[in-house]
């Protein structure tokens, strides 16, 4: 894909990772979290990674398979976004095992929107968008 | 909060000096499904300015140095797809993606820990400059435009009135035929949209 | 008689504006409409008359500004004026660009790459400066800037071109905001009439995109022509008529200067410009008096100088002068932020 194409498919790519991970980012946050912020976390943290998932890597890794870009792709994604929650939202009086139902909902919501990614891949986007613009 | 604005700012700088080394082993493209009845080897896509002239009598095709050296990357089966593609630059791209990938993380994490409630207000200031940057950015490099047929359906107005035309075009090496064709997309007077050749 | 006396004695008309803001709204609004009609009408020409006529005098007034402003002693300001000096380091960077290139040492390669490298130099230099500034003010959160400026960079790498484009034409406005800041220390009366009055620069822009946009483009083949309508963004925006592009940009030149050269220096100002001991670091006793002086006497021996260079080789002053320009761009910086 040429870096127009990478841009073109980035709002559509955008808007669909966000429907799928926000409801299970309502879902599966601690109790801790109120719910305007489990769907600004939900939208945020998506916006976040997502140019480096979609523009940068691409690019960096334009010699490579499409397994090492995927592998590389959504490992960074829901690491990076764990830290990005952890460093919006720490605070003193948070225990261990909130964080870690935290980045369980997070790491839970990447897996879900790459398997979305993985499934429409499989089914060249129903058409709906040109196939050149597929990763 | 403060305290990170320094290091953030060392760390753009590193940013842009790793990637100006960045040097990515390129795959050819796959090529694309062979139309029916037409052979092609490869295709890209570029900007095609068609400019009247009443002073010149010749006409005459200017091919920017650029664009040469992609369509002859073309040609060859090159092996750096950047050519090929008509990236613009990667490691423009690259540093554009993990300044854009910095900037939304600042501003989230800024407003999460801001104590000011004015805070609300600029923020909410920030997310609408966000989107019309962000709107600017997709529009720039994804030339989102209307459709090609809209640049080119003024053109025969504007070929009159001695005006420019610019749109996107799609440079494909076929197997026959000899010389330059250009086909450009045209509503017939019915409205129907015509048959490309 | 019993009912007349008991009639409230508020006049039913609202009080009228005092004849100096009324003055003031005047020439904003004459000159606006002036400066329009003269770059839509002939703006390569009337783009030579300014740049010649006004371009070193309103230097020369900022220049004076800029020391008027600057503290005797910098106690807590120190840093914030030693970073703020540091923009002369990125005056050079931008200056090496076409010195190297020009003495053939670089080729000119990957120049979007060195364009958008120093666009965002500028605008981390900017970033640090705000944020200095707003550790001065414990009550205020400025980090948002941060963000602001890595969008603003990602932009950059995007279009490197179309963002120096932008601060080409967003240069000339900042001067309408010295002068909202100077209004609200001098003036805080006339500081509605003057918002409602810079309604009128958005109308009058989109009145010539109006008529210019469709238009024909002016004729360029000579040097200086060519010269004019490429910085006024030509070659970038190659769809859009450089008779637009060029008639904006002057009109936009013209309120920059019309700001410093007349509404600042008259508008609540300390006294006549020559006289120096309005100017802090002149007349305090730790002050530099002589080497004010002899700045402000120097740099009006380089606006002649100025004027000599364009007259005899105006093309050739031109690319020089918009090269070196830079550096009142960056000092506008520091001095709007201390205002802020």
């Amino acid at each position: 894909m040429s870096d127009s194409e990478l841009w073109r498919f980035l709002p559509f790519g955008y808007l669909l990772t966000i429907l799928v991970e926000t409801p299970i980012l309502i879902a599966l946050l601690s109790n801790r979290h109120p719910f305007r912020r489990r769907i600004v976390a939900g939208i945020w943290l998506t916006a976040c990674t997502y140019p480096v998932v979609v523009l940068v890597l691409p690019v960096l890794l334009a010699g490579f398979s499409r397994t090492v870009y995927l592998v590389i792709a959504e490992t960074f994604a829901p690491v990076a976004e764990c830290l990005l929650f952890w460093l919006a939202f720490r605070s003193a009086d948070v225990e261990l095992p909130q964080w870690l139902r935290d980045f369980g909902a997070i790491v839970a919501a990447n897996l879900a929107s790459f398997i979305t990614g993985e499934i429409l891949h499989a089914y060249s986007w129903l058409g709906v968008l040109n196939s050149r613009l597929v990763l | 909060m403060r305290r990170t604005v320094l290091p953030s700012i060392i760390v753009s700088l590193l940013i842009i000096v790793g990637a100006s080394s960045v040097r990515a082993d390129l795959t050819p493209p796959a090529s694309p499904a062979n139309t029916p009845g037409r052979q092609t080897r490869a295709a890209t896509r570029t900007s095609l300015t068609v400019v009247p002239d009443a002073k010149v009598s010749e006409a005459r095709l200017e091919i920017s140095g650029d664009t040469l050296r992609q369509l002859s990357a073309l040609a060859n089966g090159s092996q750096d797809q950047s050519l090929v593609l008509g990236w613009s630059n990667p490691q423009q791209t690259i540093i554009a993606g993990l300044f854009l990938m910095l900037s939304v993380s600042f501003a989230g994490v800024w407003f999460a820990r801001s104590r000011h409630r004015r805070n609300q207000k600029v923020a909410a200031s920030l997310l609408l400059a966000a989107l019309v940057l962000g709107t600017a950015a997709v529009g720039i490099n994804a030339n989102i435009a209307p459709p090609s047929i809209s640049n080119w359906r003024g053109l025969p107005k504007a070929l009159n009135e001695g005006r420019a035309t610019n749109g996107s075009v799609t440079v494909e090496i076929v197997a026959d035929g000899s010389g330059i064709k250009l086909i450009i997309p045209m509503t017939s007077t019915t409205g129907r949209r015509a048959k490309e050749e | 008689m019993e009912r007349s006396l008991s009639i409230p004695s508020t006049p039913w008309l609202r009080e009228r504006p005092a004849r100096s803001v009324q003055v003031f709204a005047a020439g904003l609004s004459i000159c606006a409409l002036l400066s329009a009609l003269l770059a839509s009408w002939a703006p390569l020409q009337f783009s030579i008359v300014a740049l010649f006529v006004f371009a070193g005098p309103h230097n020369w007034f900022e220049l004076r500004y800029f020391i008027m402003r600057l503290p005797a002693r910098f106690g807590q300001s120190r840093n914030f004026f030693l970073v703020a000096f540091a923009g002369i380091a990125v005056t050079v960077s931008y200056l090496s660009m076409p010195a190297l290139y020009y003495s053939g040492v670089w080729s000119g390669s990957n120049w979007l790459f060195a364009l958008a490298g120093w666009n965002t130099l500028l605008l981390f230099w900017i970033a640090l400066l705000v944020w200095m500034r707003s550790r001065q003010r414990p009550n205020r959160d400025w980090f948002w800037f941060v963000p602001l400026a890595l969008a603003l960079s990602s932009l950059n790498w995007l279009a490197p071109e179309l963002f120096s484009l932008a601060l080409v034409y967003l240069h000339p406005l900042v001067a309408l905001w010295f002068l909202d800041r100077h209004l609200r220390r001098t003036r805080p009366e006339w500081l509605s009439v003057y918002h409602r009055s810079l309604i009128l620069i958005p109308l009058l822009v989109t009145a010539m995109v109006w008529q210019f946009a469709h238009g024909p483009s002016l004729a360029d083949d000579n040097g200086l022509a060519w010269r004019i309508t490429q910085h006024a963004g030509a070659g970038i925006l190659a769809g859009v008529s450089s008779h637009l592009l060029v008639a904006v940009h002057v009109f936009l030149e013209m309120l920059h200067y019309a700001v410093w050269i007349i509404a600042l220096p008259l508008i609540g100002g300390r006294g006549a410009v020559w006289r120096l001991k309005t100017i802090p670091l002149f007349s305090h006793p730790h002050g530099f008096p002589r080497l004010v002086a002899l700045v402000l006497v120097a740099s009006l021996g380089v606006v002649v100088l100025l004027w000599s260079a364009f007259a005899i080789d105006y093309s050739l002053t031109r690319d020089i002068y918009f090269a070196v320009a830079i550096a009142h761009v960056l000092a506008e910086v520091p001095f709007l932020l201390r205002t802020l």
